[in-house]
């Protein structure tokens, strides 16, 4: 006779058992539902991770868009500003670059920011790119994870005379490493 | 059905006092433990679709460039490389920091965004 037989057999009672058995499912069900309680809230800081990194890239690229279109922003071909440590200083050498030979060589732009709340803020780098018809494009991603959140300003070159002005600028996603956006 | 259930069904034979007490102490013990841990369910799924909205939130205010709170004030420093040797010294610009529900973000002087 085998154990089913067995038992079915058996006159004794089966409450023990049964309350057992009960307390297995019930076991089984509430270790589910933990599970899934956990998934969902490691879900939520891993969000705001990436979104922190987004914004900082973002952050970045603000910063940027408003400097290339600040109404001082007219560069001279022929070299009008002295102070070198002035973005519009960086932007006439390659404008200057670019008339002589045609093509200006990349920069690779480091970011790092200081204050109050800054500190979630997580390092980003760019590239800052001149074409030979004064077009600028610069990227800018996070730097960990390398290449993450990649976006680029592009900026159209209006030039008159020996001076040129970036007023229509637009952002797009980009590639890190080559020369387009 | 088997006769044997029907049997088994029918059978008068009962069973112990503590048997029946630690059956129910069982029973319980289970019902109590699903009922606590589904408490808890609701309860992490409440915060977590706040915490949620307000990320939302901050997400959008970030975007439509309306933040809430100022966090303070900095600077953005940019340095830049040529061919991996420091060309210029370095560039620095005032920031101002914003941020909600731990999201940072930053805007110049003139807080337009891309």
């Amino acid at each position: 006779m085998s154990l089913v037989q067995k038992k079915l057999a058996d006159r004794s009672g089966a409450s023990m058992v049964i309350a057992l058995l009960l307390f297995l499912v019930c076991s089984v069900v509430s270790a589910m539902i933990l599970v899934s309680i956990h998934q969902n809230s490691m879900r939520m800081p891993q969000m705001v991770e990436e979104q922190q990194q987004y914004q900082a890239v973002s952050s970045a690229l603000c910063v940027l868009k408003e400097k290339v279109t600040a109404d001082d922003m007219a560069l001279s071909l022929a070299g009008s500003t002295t102070d070198i440590n002035s973005f519009k200083y960086v932007l006439e050498q390659m404008a200057q670059e670019v008339k002589a030979s045609g093509s200006a060589q990349p920069y690779t732009l480091r970011f790092s920011v200081d204050g109050e709340g800054a500190q979630a803020l997580t390092p980003v780098r760019g590239e800052l790119h001149m074409a030979g018809n004064y077009d600028l494009t610069i990227k800018v991603c996070n730097t960990q994870p390398e290449g993450a959140n990649a976006l680029a300003l592009v900026c159209k070159a209006q030039v008159s005379g020996d001076t040129i002005t970036y007023s229509e600028v637009r952002v797009q996603g980009a590639v890190m490493g080559g020369d387009g956006a | 059905m088997s006769r044997r259930v029907r049997d088994k069904l029918a059978s008068n034979r009962g069973e112990s006092l503590v048997e029946i007490l630690v059956s129910v102490v069982i029973t319980g013990l289970a019902m109590l433990m699903l009922s606590a841990v589904i408490a808890r369910a609701y309860s992490v799924d409440h915060q977590t679709r706040a915490r949620s909205e307000g990320l939302y939130e901050a997400i959008s205010r970030a975007e439509a460039r309306a933040p809430e709170e100022k966090l303070g004030e900095g600077k953005l420093t940019v340095t830049f490389e040529r061919a991996g040797e420091a060309y210029y010294p370095k560039v620095e610009w005032p920031v101002s920091f914003y941020g909600q529900e731990g999201l940072v973000y930053s805007y110049g002087e003139r807080g337009t965004l891309p």
